[in-house]
């Protein structure tokens, strides 16, 4: 039972911190012309 | 001493990263900063690397944690920490060593992971008040940044409108930075209308948690003269701590910054900074800190700065240009970080390679300041080009 409270907690950070870095992302997307060898 | 300088600068991209680890952020920087000045990991001699708190990261040793990344295996390596001050203080730290003769070529990188953190990177906040005198107030940071705010507006009768250009002019400098996480075009009336965090703090008046890394290559003046004709020579530094119990401080100016730069003003020969430094980057976590530090640099009067930028002076076309890259409110606030990248944004706007950023008029000499641990530290540079 613990183990499957932790799973799911682990799941739901991964899932916020992809979604946080695909908004990041899509905004440095929406200004265009930057050097490409900046990640 | 020897005089040092500046000959390659590096930046990641400042936004929240699900992917790279901190000590892949640093590599991006360190490998870049190196190979803009030609240099590889073969001629660096030490390596100064800098973080905020490690609770930031949630990793313990992190100058240990991030040597694979910033070239450290098999070398000299220091982690200095001055909290949101350690990005301008490993600066420092490498000009000590270049300056004394023991290295000829630093390397200095500063990193900052904050978005996957857990717990909260607020959590490391609990632990830095007085457990006995100031612990039982349950202070958190924003908290501690109102009360400052409201002294500093109470004081000279600053109202919160005039604080909120800072965030105006910051955010709209940072459209034209490549690495900008929250550049827009924004109104006084969307910070003013913006959720309010701690009154008078509102959201648009803060930097956001970011993940980044920049780095600088610091190296004597015999091996800059070889490296390139367009050396930016590191010519004065200066840091300063004051009390760490904030109710016991002068909440409405920063008597240490006063002092860290007129250390580092001495040490340049800068006599009048307001007619001899073109270009300032001061530490703008909060709107308000950017007038706070501009007086404590003594490049406005007390209570002066609000009108410098009402007037137009600070913005990057104005007599006195301040944060010209966007600063923290708009490049983004990986919190060491974002310290080193003021230094290398003064290294870019001075060799006049700040692209779209570049102030106009040939900017000679510039100063970078960072701010922080118990918000009791400034830490200060002043770089020249000839």
């Amino acid at each position: 039972m613990e183990r499957r409270v932790w799973q799911d907690r682990g799941l739901k950070a991964a899932a916020s911190m992809r979604n946080a870095e695909a908004q990041d992302a899509a905004a440095f997307k929406l200004r265009s012309g930057f050097p490409a060898k900046i990640r | 001493m020897r005089r040092v300088a500046v000959v390659g600068a590096g930046l990641t991209r400042f936004m929240r990263r699900a992917q790279e680890s901190g000590t892949e952020l640093s590599w991006l920087a360190a490998s870049q900063a190196l190979e803009s000045c030609g240099l590889g990991l073969k001629d660096v001699d030490g390596v100064i690397v800098g973080s905020a708190p490690d609770a930031f990261d949630g990793v313990h040793m992190k100058g240990e944690y991030l040597a694979p990344g910033i070239g450290g295996w098999g070398r000299p390596v220091t982690r200095p920490y001055a909290g949101g001050g350690t990005g301008v203080l490993v600066p420092i730290h490498a000009w000590f060593h270049v300056a004394s003769g023991l290295f000829d070529v630093c390397l200095v990188v500063a990193e900052e992971k904050m978005s996957t953190c857990h717990p909260h990177p607020q959590g490391a906040f609990v632990t830095i008040f007085d457990n006995i005198l100031e612990r039982p107030l349950e202070p958190n940071l924003i908290w501690i940044f109102a009360l400052e705010m409201q002294r500093y507006m109470q004081t000279y009768g600053i109202t919160k409108e005039e604080i909120a250009l800072v965030s105006v002019k910051n955010k709209r400098n940072a459209l034209d930075h490549p690495s900008a996480q929250v550049a827009e075009e924004i109104t006084v009336k969307d910070v003013m209308e913006s959720e309010v965090m701690v009154s008078p703090v509102n959201r648009l008046d803060v930097s956001p948690v970011s993940d980044g890394a920049a780095a600088i290559v610091l190296v004597s003046e015999d091996v800059a003269r070889r490296l390139t004709d367009k050396p930016v020579w590191l010519d004065g530094v200066g840091w300063n701590l004051d009390t760490a119990y904030w109710t016991n401080r002068d909440l409405a100016y920063p008597a240490y910054v006063e002092r860290a730069a007129r250390m580092a003003y001495k040490m340049a020969g800068i006599t009048e900074p307001r007619k001899q430094i073109n270009i300032v980057e001061p530490y703008d976590p909060f709107s308000y800190k950017e007038l706070h530090h501009l007086e404590g640099l003594l490049l406005a009067d007390k209570g002066g700065a609000p009108k410098l930028t009402a007037d137009g002076v600070t913005q990057r076309n104005g007599d006195m240009p301040v944060c010209p890259s966007g600063g923290l409110l708009g490049v983004g606030n990986p919190i060491a970080a974002a310290g080193l990248m003021k230094v290398a944004e003064i290294f870019w706007q001075l060799r006049g390679e700040a692209g779209r950023r570049q102030v106009p008029g040939q900017p000679k000499v510039g100063l970078a300041q960072a701010w922080g641990d118990l918000m009791q530290v400034g830490t200060v540079v002043v770089m020249r080009v000839d």
